[in-house]
């Protein structure tokens, strides 16, 4: 199997200029502008999809308008912030999920979740951040919750997760049945540890997990990985 | 310092193969070893590439408008005017079904309650142990 297929952009994660400091942003939202002021959030409306951190200052202002007003319970100030970072949750979705409809159910539930728990965004991590943690746990939370996923339903079978091929040098492996083997819990680390890069320090800060935690989950995916990978060698 | 197999595996799924001396001595003399970080190399490139390419549709923030709008996000007032505007509907389907249920009962036999058949082994069975009370 030919697994040097081309590696898709990572859960990029920027640093967030504007609404990064509670004192700043606090003040900010007591002094919030009125939102629907289209020409000035039109910049940020009509400008391409770009880390927070490339953003100019107009840019950043009109985004932090928007934000403020979403944040506040405006619902069109809240379908532009949809609109602006639907891409970024479906990347993130998409590194757990492969079936459309999968990705599609967990973005909608992390936008929900934003939704519901707009009011416990305080403001001392750029909102990129913060919609990573909750888009990865609602991912995780959707992979516990549908215990298999649609994909797996295939997979079900005894067959090899290691070709059984003499020739070839070290044995090719077929990773969606590797994943169909794991337990969610085990299959979220797992791609985050070897699909993202992200080091155990790394896994904790992004999903507000402790690090004592994301260790010990780390190891035991680590272990049954191992076991599967030598229980099941040629 | 030489390393047995379980230290080897164990470094090679923490971490890429670098230039741990130690490590490649081992590979290089362990065939076992070698090709178990031969399948770990592939099962990294393999999650790395699992990946679905999925864009959101133009209609992914209107199903989730109306997903707030019909949860979460509806107002009282919202969801009172809605069903304002459903009961008229509500009440004409309500009337048709019970003059429906009303023809279909004085027309039809119950379906609950069978005209017993000569045929029927429990109603022989019955009136036969009847017979034979005294």
């Amino acid at each position: 199997m030919n697994v040097a297929t081309a590696v898709p952009a990572r859960i990029g994660l920027s640093g967030s200029r504007g609404a990064s400091a509670p004192g700043a942003f606090a003040a900010f939202l007591a002094s919030r502008v009125a939102v629907g002021d289209a020409g000035q959030d039109a910049v940020w409306h009509a400008a391409p999809e770009r880390p927070d951190t490339d953003m100019g200052d107009a840019e950043a202002a009109s985004r932090d308008r928007v934000l403020t007003a979403a944040l506040g319970g405006d619902r069109d100030a809240f379908d532009a912030v949809v609109r602006r970072y639907q891409g970024q949750v479906f990347r993130i979705a998409g590194r757990f999920f492969r079936e459309r409809a999968e990705v599609d159910d967990a973005a909608q539930e992390t936008f929900l979740a934003v939704w519901r728990r707009r009011a416990t965004y305080r403001g001392d991590a750029p909102f990129e951040h913060w919609l990573t943690r909750v888009c990865l746990r609602a991912c995780y939370a959707r992979l516990r919750k549908v215990g298999r996923t649609r994909e797996d339903a295939g997979l079900e079978d005894d067959a090899p997760i290691v070709a059984r091929d003499p020739g070839a040098p070290g044995a090719a492996v077929d990773v969606a049945r590797l994943l169909a083997k794991l337990a969610p819990k085990d299959r979220f680390v797992l791609l985050l540890l070897y699909g993202e890069g992200w080091s155990t320090e790394e896994i904790a800060a992004r999903v507000g997990w402790s690090r004592a935690n994301v260790k010990v989950r780390a190891h035991r995916a680590r272990a049954k990985l191992r076991r599967i990978l030598e229980e099941d060698a040629p | 310092m030489t390393l047995d197999c379980r230290q080897v595996r164990g470094r090679v799924l923490a971490s890429r193969r670098s230039d741990d001396v130690h490590l490649e001595a081992h590979l290089e003399a362990c065939r076992s070893c070698a090709d178990f970080a031969v399948r770990m190399e592939h099962v990294r490139s393999g999650l790395e590439a699992h990946h679905a390419a999925a864009e959101p549709d133009p209609g992914f923030a209107v199903r989730l408008r109306a997903r707030l709008e019909g949860g979460d996000g509806a107002t009282l007032d919202t969801m009172a005017r809605w069903a304002l505007g459903m009961l008229p509907a509500a009440i004409a389907i309500a009337a048709a079904l019970t003059w429906f249920a009303a023809r279909e009962g004085a027309l039809a036999p119950t379906a609950w309650d069978p005209e017993p058949t000569a045929g029927d082994a429990t109603l022989e069975w019955i009136l036969a142990d009847e017979a034979e009370t005294p």
